[in-house]
Formats: C-alpha cells, sequence, structure tokens
C-alpha cells in the first residue's frame, strides 16, 4: 500500500510554562495520530484547548516533537535549514482564521503573493505578474487587485488572498485552521465553496481544523475527534457523523444545534458533567473520564488505545456496550 | 396584550465626514415579554446597529434616526427619553451581552467586583445583601461554586465561563429584556450549548424576554420562537420559527438556509450566496435590498416591495412571496 502523504504517529507536544511562580507542563499533544493521504480532506474537531492547533503546527514542521514522529511521503521531517526542509516548507502550506494579521498592511496584495515565490524560486521573475493575475482568478478575484492594501479587502477578499498565496507554491498539504470561524455564514460557504473545488481541481491535500461540526460533515472525507490532547475517535466523515462511537464524540454531536426546528427538537443530547481539566494536570486513564457519563473504575485505570471499530478507530474501553446492538450485529 | 419592546419604523443613518450610511431602513418588530427572538442576516445587515439603537448606544452626535422612527419598552418612548433615563434603563430594565466576553471583563478586577459596580450603580442596597444576590446569580447560570468564583479574575475563567459571568451580570436587577449581540459566535459548541441552555431557562422561568442576534441558523433553532431576517438594513421576512424554516418566502432567507451546514444532514455541498452585501450611501435606495444578488429578481424588483402579512405573523417583503417555489430553488 502507499504510504500516507503525511502521516503523525504518536505525537507528544508538552508546552512548559511558568505561572504564578509555578512551572506547569501542559501536554497538549499526548499520543496523537492522525493520516492524510494524497488529495483527502480530513478533518479534525474538538473542543478549545484539545490540541487541534498545535498537532496541525506539527504536522506541517512548524511545532517540534517531544515524542513520536510526523513522516511526510514516507519520510522524517528532515533537519531544520536542510535543503530538504525548505523543500518540504514548500510542499505544506498553511492557513490561519484570522485573515486580518495574516496580511502585511503596508504590502499590495500583488507583493505579498510574490513573496512565496521568491521564497521558494518559482519560476523566473518576470513570469511572476502572470503567475499572480492568475492565482488571483483562481480564488475568484480580480486581478487588478494585485494593486491595492489590504486595508480596503474585506475579511472573506482576504481569506482568497490568504488561500491564493499558500497555493502559489503548488503544495501538496494544506492545513486550514479555523479559516472560517472569523467569517460569516455565507461568506464562510463561499470560502468552503472554494476550497474544495480547488481541492479537486488540483488533488491538493486538506487538513481542516474546525470547531463547527457542520462545516467539517459538508468538507471532510475522514474525520478525526480530539480530546485533552488524544485522539478520541478518526474515520470515515459519513461513519463518524452517523454512527459515533465514542462517547465524547456523541456529546459532541449532541451539543451542535441542527438549523431545521424540527430535527433541533428531537436531537438527542448528552450532557457533559463540569469543565475540560487543566492540561497540566490531566486525569489519569482516559481523559474523558471526569466528564464521561459512561466512566466506571477501569477508565481511571488503563489509558484506552485506539482500537478498530467498523470502518473506524476508538479509544474507549467500552465503546461496544455504549453504541449497543448496532456493533454486534 | 401590549408587546413588551415595539419597534415602529426605525431609521438610522450614521453622518461620515463624505456621506450618509443607512445602516437601518425601516424596521419594524416587536417582542413580546418573556419571548425569545432570533434576528440574522450576515455581516453589515444592520443587525446590531438596530439593536444598539433600542439602548441609544451610539454617539448622537454622528447617529440620525428617521423622523418616523419609534422604539417603545414598556410603555416609554425611548427615542424621546433624556439620556440620564436611558442610562438608568441600561444594565435594569435591558441587559446587553456582546459577544466577546473579554472586552466587557476589566482584567484588573474580580468577578464579584465588576459585578458589584453594576448593582451598586442601579440598586440600594448593603454590601452583604448584594454579594449574596451575585453569588446566587453566579449559580443561577451554573457556574461551579460560585462562592469561590467572585474572587477569581476573569483570565482564570474559560471562555464559556466568562461568557456565564455576562449572562449573571445581566440578570442582577432582574431586567425584563436582554439583548444578546451574538454571545456565543466566540464559543465552541458545547460552551455555546450550556450559554443557550441558561439563557433559555432563565428566559423560561424568569419570564426575560431575549432578542438573539446571530449568523447561525442553528442557533435560532435551537433558541428562537420567532425570527426576523434582515438584509440591507432592512427587514426582509419575520415570523414563527417553525413556519420560516420548514417554507422559507424570502429569497434571501431560503439562500441563508441553503448556504447553513448542517451537521445533522449527509455531506452535501454548501450554496454560497453569489456577491456581497454592499454599504448603503447617500440616499436611501428605492429597490429592494436583495436585487443585486438575488436569483428571481425582475424589473419590478426596481421597486421596493413591502413588507407583508402571508400567513398569520409572517410577513415577507417580496413582491412574488406567493409564488417562487424556494424550497426547491435552495
Ligand atoms: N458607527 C458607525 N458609523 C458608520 N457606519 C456604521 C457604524 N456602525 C455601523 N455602521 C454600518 O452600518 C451597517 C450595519 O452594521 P451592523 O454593525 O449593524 O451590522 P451587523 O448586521 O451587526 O453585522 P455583523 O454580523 O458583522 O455584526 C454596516 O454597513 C456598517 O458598516
Ligand atoms: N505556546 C504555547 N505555550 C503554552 N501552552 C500552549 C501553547 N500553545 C498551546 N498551548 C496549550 O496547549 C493546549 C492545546 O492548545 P491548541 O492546540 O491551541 O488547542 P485547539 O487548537 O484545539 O484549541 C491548550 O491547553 C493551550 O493552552
Ligand atoms: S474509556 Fe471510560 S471514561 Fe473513557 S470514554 Fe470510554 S467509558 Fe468513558
Ligand atoms: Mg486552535
Ligand atoms: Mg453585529
Amino acid at each position: 500500500m502507499n504510504a500516507p502523504l503525511l502521516d503523525v504517529r504518536d505525537a507528544e507536544i508538552v508546552f512548559t510554562a511558568r505561572r504564578g511562580g509555578v512551572t506547569r507542563h501542559i501536554q497538549a499533544v499526548s499520543g496523537a495520530s492522525i493520516s492524510v493521504a494524497r488529495g483527502q480532506t480530513v478533518g479534525l474537531v474538538g473542543e478549545s484547548g484539545s490540541g487541534k492547533s498545535t498537532l496541525g503546527a506539527a504536522a506541517i514542521g512548524l511545532q517540534a516533537l517531544d515524542g513520536g514522529e510526523v513522516l511526510f511521503d514516507g519520510t522524517p521531517m528532515p533537519a531544520e535549514g536542510s535543503p530538504a526542509w525548505r523543500t518540504l516548507r514548500r510542499r505544506v502550506q498553511v492557513i490561519f482564521q484570522d485573515p486580518f494579521s495574516a496580511l502585511n498592511p503596508r504590502q499590495t496584495i500583488g507583493q505579498s503573493l510574490a513573496e512565496p515565490l521568491r521564497l521558494h524560486s518559482m519560476g523566473p521573475r518576470r513570469s511572476w505578474p502572470d503567475r499572480i493575475a492568475e492565482l488571483l482568478e483562481l480564488v475568484g478575484l480580480n486581478p487588478e487587485m494585485a494593486r491595492q492594501y489590504p486595508g480596503t479587502l474585506s475579511g472573506g477578499q482576504r481569506q482568497r488572498v490568504c488561500i491564493a498565496r499558500a497555493l502559489a507554491v503548488e503544495p501538496d498539504l494544506i492545513v486550514c485552521d479555523e479559516i472560517t470561524s472569523a467569517l460569516d455564514v455565507s461568506t464562510q460557504a463561499q470560502i468552503v465553496a472554494l476550497i474544495a473545488d480547488i481541492q479537486k481541481r488540483m488533488g491538493v491535500a486538506l487538513l481542516f481544523i474546525s470547531h463547527d461540526l457542520g462545516l467539517v460533515r459538508a468538507i471532510a472525507d475522514r474525520t478525526a475527534v480530539m480530546y485533552l490532547g488524544r485522539i478520541m475517535e478518526a474515520g470515515p466523515a459519513g461513519e463518524v457523523f452517523e454512527t459515533p462511537r465514542h462517547p465524547y464524540t456523541r456529546a459532541l454531536l449532541g451539543a451542535a444545534p441542527i438549523p431545521d426546528p424540527v430535527l433541533e427538537a428531537r436531537r438527542e443530547r448528552i450532557p457533559l458533567r463540569g469543565e475540560i481539566p487543566d492540561p497540566a494536570d490531566p486525569p489519569s486513564g482516559c481523559r474523558f473520564r471526569t466528564r464521561c457519563p459512561h466512566a466506571r473504575e477501569e477508565c481511571a485505570k488503563r489509558t484506552p488505545l485506539p482500537e478498530p471499530a467498523g470502518g473506524a478507530i476508538v479509544a474507549c474501553h467500552f465503546w461496544r456496550e455504549i453504541t449497543g446492538t448496532e456493533d454486534r450485529s | 396584550m401590549k408587546p413588551l419592546l415595539e419597534i415602529a419604523d426605525l431609521g438610522v443613518a450614521f453622518r461620515t465626514s463624505s456621506s450618509l450610511i443607512h445602516a437601518v431602513v425601516d424596521v419594524s418588530l416587536t417582542v413580546s415579554a418573556g419571548e425569545r427572538v432570533g434576528v440574522i442576516g450576515e455581516s453589515g445587515s444592520g443587525k446590531s446597529v438596530m439593536a444598539r439603537a433600542i439602548m441609544r448606544l451610539d454617539d448622537p452626535r454622528r447617529t440620525q434616526y428617521a423622523t418616523s422612527s419609534r422604539i417603545t419598552l414598556d410603555g416609554r418612548q425611548i427615542l424621546a427619553l433624556p439620556e440620564r433615563e436611558v442610562h438608568r434603563l441600561r444594565g435594569d430594565a435591558v441587559s446587553m451581552i456582546f459577544q466577546n466576553p473579554m472586552h466587557s471583563l476589566n482584567p484588573a478586577f474580580t468577578v464579584g467586583q465588576q459585578m458589584d459596580a453594576v448593582l451598586k450603580a442601579h440598586r440600594k442596597l448593603p454590601g452583604r445583601d448584594r454579594r449574596a444576590r451575585i453569588v446566587d446569580a453566579l449559580g443561577a447560570v451554573d457556574l461551579p461554586a460560585p462562592g469561590d468564583l467572585v474572587d477569581r479574575y476573569p483570565h482564570e475563567l474559560s471562555g464559556g465561563q466568562r461568557q456565564r459571568v455576562m449572562v449573571a451580570q445581566a440578570i442582577l436587577c432582574e431586567p425584563s429584556l436582554i439583548i444578546a449581540d451574538e454571545p456565543t459566535s466566540a464559543l465552541d459548541v458545547t460552551a455555546q450549548d450550556t450559554v443557550l441552555d441558561v439563557l433559555e431557562r432563565l428566559s423560561r422561568d424568569k419570564a426575560i424576554a431575549v432578542l438573539m442576534i446571530t449568523h447561525d441558523m442553528g442557533v435560532v433553532a435551537r433558541f428562537c420562537e420567532t425570527v426576523n431576517v434582515m438584509y440591507g438594513g432592512r427587514l426582509v421576512e419575520t415570523g414563527p420559527v417553525g413556519d420560516i424554516f420548514a417554507a422559507p418566502r424570502h429569497p434571501y432567507t431560503a439562500a441563508l438556509l441553503a448556504a447553513t451546514p448542517n451537521p445533522a444532514a449527509p455531506a452535501r455541498t454548501l450554496h454560497p450566496i453569489p456577491g456581497t452585501q454592499t454599504t448603503r450611501r447617500g440616499s436611501a435606495s428605492t429597490a429592494c435590498a436583495f436585487i443585486a444578488r438575488c436569483p428571481h429578481a425582475t424589473t419590478l424588483c426596481k421597486q421596493a416591495p413591502a413588507l407583508r402579512q402571508i400567513r398569520a405573523n409572517h410577513r415577507v417583503a417580496c413582491h412574488y412571496a406567493e409564488e417562487l417555489d424556494l424550497k426547491a430553488a435552495g
């Protein structure tokens, strides 16, 4: 079988932070694995603070690991600054939530788009103006816009520029970290339709991080669910959304409002107890156990390892019991 | 029964150095006591300006209310009151909650100190009673250990907890109306769910009306009984939530629904609304607000359609409200 394009294996990331004179070791990512095949869209969901952005940064080499490894095209991350590292920096791109701070206000849109071309020596300099015009058209903007400054653009237009900039260097993978959270519904739909279309036409793979479950369902082929640094469930998007097996996935889906009052009134809600624990002092065993409605003694003693469940993988000791008859057949 | 809040023919324009911006044009809506009413529309459609007008929060030197505008709250003519009296209503009979609780909370003061400042401004109570009332309010929004929480600082709380502190602060003086301007847009699904739960329970138990401003059709379906759809500063459709979701009668409402992702629907493409909303400068336009982006527009639409009743409590501003087959189009 072909190696996946991106393969993160048992990643560990610990931040050291001082607060009130005490040093705290924040376990942002703990033994998390995620892979993205060529041309695939993988959604990564979870509450805020669950480690999605940190894992996304690690996936593209912007965040060092304290354990585990990241394989790109089957090869480990090259040493920072090496020629192989520079190539990798071209092949993986990232787009962030805030299109306002992502663009330099003193550079024209054209200058912002020329930068990655120069950085990665993409063709001769005289080809750049045409390439920039082409990129702007690709993301649905008027090529004339190259002369404008970001201050004159709307949030949606700026996010299109950020997408164009990521595409400029013909990457194989783009990490999209909450790219529509700052936009309203109709702009969000435009951006998602655009990125889905580009994805199809250019075959670029996406790691699509979002806490909007509906959005992930609309765009992702596969979905991974993260909680307090661990992947709780991962699998084909349809399967994860239709037959969620992990209690956390079920609770998360149960909290998302449905834009249809009839279905909304019938939505099965699973109240989560308490608040997310301190990542510097996570619960023993299953990290979800302090809020899980099914937790019992066993859950504090042993850490559930991800195991196959249908076409997905689930990290819960009791998922079979919890999902009932459905999985006994 | 007389409504708690009645907005009639509201027009709000802002004077800028170069032109006049018509943020809200001819909006009329009512909110009954204890009712949960939604206002939805994309960015720039005039939702916040309309909401701020209820408490006259915009700078009077730059803000122009149309002469026919009336805002009646519990019998009081808000637009005609002296500023001193409007000031007294804010945080008392009417409370507001905004999107980012960090902007409304001062990082240098404890939760209890800030809430006390609000309470002191409106009620003459001994310190001990005020503290008891603050602790009660924090408990009413499901915050754990409210007795300890009063002495914590905002940065020690999560985003969802901070927003619940804002809700607790909003109910201190037992308001009859809470205006919530995108209170959950910055929160993740679970924190949003808790905030909406708390607001819904308060609304039911204490008969507090809530005007919920949002971008999210899911929040409307989850929380509201009635919804008002705004576009281009105008109200384009209004009615019971069930009716409007089952059969939207304005092309803009249908387009918004088609652009909304649904976690319960099988994977599907989102249908973006082509184009963008433009700023309304100069003289107010006489065409339908949605004309530039509407797939059904005809020459008739160059005349603004009036908001008219098509069913009980369901009003639409579209010439073709009865004829269009919008479900099929969405
Ligand atoms: N103080 C102001 N001066 C000038 N124009 C303003 C002012 N406040 C708002 N506007 C304009 O009025 C229009 C309506 O703005 P408003 O803030 O009500 O939109 P909104 O529907 O709340 O949007 P969002 O969903 O982005 O919050 C916009 O065109 C906006 O730019
Ligand atoms: N640079 C950093 N220093 C210290 N802690 C951090 C840093 N970045 C993230 N964290 C912590 O790591 C955890 C995971 O954060 P993040 O990856 O941003 O989560 P998400 O993107 O899912 O909201 C959180 O507890 C966060 O506070
Ligand atoms: S392992 Fe235990 S605590 Fe964790 S999700 Fe499963 S039942 Fe809940
Ligand atoms: Mg993040
Ligand atoms: Mg607003």
